[in-house]
């Protein structure tokens, strides 16, 4: 009899610790899926049954169309990874992600109703996006109204996670205009280069971060000296009267958030002009910018012409780290696979924002995995205050204002360098700013909203 | 030179410089309105259909002087062929009816470049033995842009030779005048309307591949110099090639100095400059009263 009590006992504590073990067993690893079948141009994700649904909210179409065709690389990439691997426990199911393509064509009419579509029609767990922070802002208030979580991965004002814009379904990974600006002015504190002119955008964006950057380096290098601020238009055809004030201002750092074509032809004309550094007369001027991981202006104006260039993203593949060079290596043995559009340098490498996007994603579905739902109300407070440990980095979700803290990097270009592009200067190894420098705004309004 | 003597003086060449690009788009477009009164919205779009097949001839070949040639003509093809074989037919229907064209020239030609190209942008590299510095009395100058301006006075010589010494320049300008009372001549004016249209966007090709290798080729590049062509068309009155050469030359000087000294208002000078004027002059500097 008492044999028997004992078997039993010991039949139903097995029984429990096989529940309890059961989601850790079956959770999903990054990396750990069949990635060496992973092809940007074939993907085929379930679209009958139970699926986590996922929107990408941004550019598909016009000049800027590649943003949306790199999230559809990266996106598609984790979750091809984690369908592999069987996909994620949530609401008592596993399922299988399902990416769909919402096209914000870069106006803010035109991504609310492509959010709202992806909201109501498609009914999508979460969308992400968007460049453009005047997209984003539509893009939050889309995803307060149908209560729908969204992630933003590339608008950067500092604003827009302030109140009145902030609201609880919106978490911001990237960077912003002060964890960039800040970033940059602390790289700045130990160097030789003291004289900076900024040269940005006329617009929220170009004007937050020569705000974020001038107040850093007043904090970190109080003998520094802006010797010229200029903002130019959007999309301007010539630089050369801007590059001529900064050739006679004696700067030693052109300060820029330019994107796009702006920072192609800054970049390019600076050195048709033969601007060199003041501090190293050998070398070009250097700028410094968020947006320098374009292979393209880099490639036509050389790989010496690009030396000293300083990259002030908000992430970088550091192949230092093991798990970031184990995510490296598999992307770039599959991009030697792909066809076009995704066969260029510009997807050689899961570059800074391609691995920003990456890191998101992997972050949202381990949340929705640990909140085990896609529903709102449990992924909100699972991912407050949750770090990520994933790649080799330490990532905080800031839990009053959703905003993600971590260290950043900047990084010198170089050539030759390490990314076997023979033709163009790439970035160096990095230096990591701690957190504490380089700091997301915070809204004060937002205080003590959170009480764990 | 003294640096601020040689800032204003490179200031000066860099609105030179701009200025005869301007002036490459905006003549044809001038000439195309003056002769048929069309307004062809979709000029621009051949300056961005040049720079792409410069990027395609260089890639090819790797030789600027071949795109240099082969472009311009290939955008001055299809000029033609919208000319013969889409404009031609709405001409009947009145000017709303072929601006309303030309809109659609202008979408299609950005959807062909999309489809054919990418929407990634382009690079163009300097052709060699242009890429480099040329340094005159303390002062340093890139040689492409003295090329610019220099290949764009040769350019307008052609053109002025053309038209003024000409026979087939002195039918266009008669054209431009009265084209009725040149057809009633026994002129071929069709032929001689298609041949202007064609001309007009090899002008516009000639600026795109010149353009190519300073700015980025995507495809938003057409709406980058169309507008600012419009209003050298606008100022200097439309029609008139002289006009079209002044005010392309000043608002290129207006930018490079207005950037120089009211930096925050340099982008509407140009905007600010063209409602004065039309202010007080409707029909631009050099336009005539219908």
């Amino acid at each position: 009899m008492k044999l028997r009590k004992v078997f039993f006992s010991a039949i139903v504590a097995f029984f429990c610790l096989t529940l309890l073990g059961l989601p850790q067993a079956i959770a999903f690893e990054p990396l750990k899926g069949d990635l060496a079948t992973f092809d940007p141009n074939n993907q085929i994700f379930p679209t009958s049954g139970d699926t986590i649904k996922v929107a990408i909210t941004d550019v598909f179409t016009g000049p800027n169309a590649f943003v949306g065709q790199s999230y559809w690389a990266t996106l598609g990439f984790v979750a091809h990874d984690i369908n592999t691997q069987g996909g994620i426990l949530v609401d008592g199911k596993m399922k299988k992600i399902q990416i769909i393509k919402a096209d914000t064509q870069g106006k803010p009419a035109v991504g609310k109703r492509a959010a709202e579509k992806a909201c109501l029609q498609d009914k999508v767990d979460m969308f992400e996006g968007v460049a453009g922070s005047h997209v984003s802002k539509v893009l939050q208030q889309v995803a307060k109204k149908f209560k729908t979580i969204y992630v933003n991965f590339a608008a950067f004002s500092d604003s827009l996670m302030d109140v009145p814009n902030w609201n609880e379904y919106t978490f911001r990974i990237n960077g912003t205009a002060s964890t960039c600006g800040g970033a940059l002015a602390y790289f700045y504190k130990d160097r030789p280069e003291k004289k900076f002119y900024i040269c940005a955008q006329d617009y929220l964006w170009g004007h937050s971060f020569a705000k974020a950057f001038k107040t850093a380096l007043k904090k970190y290098r109080p003998d520094a000296e802006i010797v010229g601020e200029d903002y130019h238009k959007l999309f301007l055809k010539d630089f050369a009267p801007y590059l001529e004030k900064i050739r006679a201002s004696g700067a030693d750092v052109i300060v820029t958030a330019a994107w796009g074509a702006d920072n192609e032809n800054m970049i390019k004309q600076s050195r048709q002009l033969g601007l060199k550094s003041p501090q190293n007369p050998d070398q070009y001027i250097p700028i410094a910018s968020p947006f320098l991981d374009d292979t393209r202006p880099l490639e036509v104006i050389g790989g010496p012409a690009g030396r000293g260039l300083v990259l002030c993203s908000d992430f970088y593949l550091d192949r230092r780290r093991p798990m970031i060079k184990k995510l490296a290596d598999i992307w770039n043995k599959q991009w030697k696979t792909w066809k076009k559009p995704y066969s260029t340098e510009l997807y050689r490498w899961p570059g800074s924002g391609w691995f920003r996007n990456i890191i998101g994603d992997y972050w949202y579905f381990d949340i929705i995995q640990k909140a085990g739902s896609t529903k709102p109300e449990k992924v909100i407070p699972t991912w407050e205050g949750n770090t990520f440990t994933q790649f080799d980095l330490n990532i905080y979700m800031r839990p009053d204002d959703h905003q993600a803290i971590m260290e950043r990097p900047v990084a010198e270009m170089v050539f030759p360098n390490m990314w076997d592009q023979p033709n163009n200067a790439a970035p160096g190894h990095p230096v990591w700013i701690p957190a504490k420098y380089c700091m997301p705004t915070f809204d004060d309004k937002l205080k003590g909203r959170v009480k764990k | 030179m003294s640096p601020t003597t040689a800032m204003y003086v490179a200031q000066a060449i860099h609105g030179l410089a701009y200025g005869m690009l301007l002036f490459l788009v905006a003549s044809g477009l001038t000439m195309i309105f003056g002769m048929m009164g069309i307004l062809n919205l979709a000029h621009a779009s051949f300056f961005m259909l040049s720079g792409y097949f410069c990027y395609t001839v260089i890639t090819v070949t790797g030789n600027f002087w071949l795109a240099l040639l082969i472009a311009p003509v290939a955008a001055g093809i299809c000029g033609l062929l919208v000319e013969r074989f889409l404009l031609r037919k709405v001409h009947a229907q009145g000017h709303l009816a072929e601006l309303l064209l030309t809109v659609g020239i202008m979408l299609v030609i950005l959807e062909a470049v999309k489809v054919g190209w990418g929407t990634e942008s382009m690079m163009i590299k300097m052709p060699n033995g242009l890429d480099g510095l040329i340094s005159v009395a303390n002062m340093t100058y890139p040689i492409y842009r003295l090329f610019v301006i220099g290949l764009s006075l040769v350019v307008l010589g052609i053109m002025a030779l053309i038209l003024y010494k000409t026979r087939l320049g002195m039918i266009v300008r008669a054209a431009v005048s009265d084209a009725d009372m040149v057809s009633a001549l026994g002129i071929n004016t069709p032929l001689v309307f298609m041949l202007v249209f064609g001309f007009g966007t090899w002008l516009a090709g000639v600026a795109g591949v010149v353009a190519a290798p300073l700015l980025t080729v995507f495809p938003g590049m057409a709406d980058q110099i169309g507008m600012d062509a419009f209003v050298v068309v606008v100022v200097g009155g439309f029609g008139s090639l002289i006009g079209a050469f002044f005010v392309a030359l000043f608002l290129g000087e207006l930018n490079a100095y207005g950037i120089q000294f009211i930096p925050r208002l340099a982008p509407v000078l140009m905007f600010a400059f063209m409602a004065i004027v039309l202010a007080f002059k409707p029909m631009g500097f050099f336009g005539e009263r219908e």
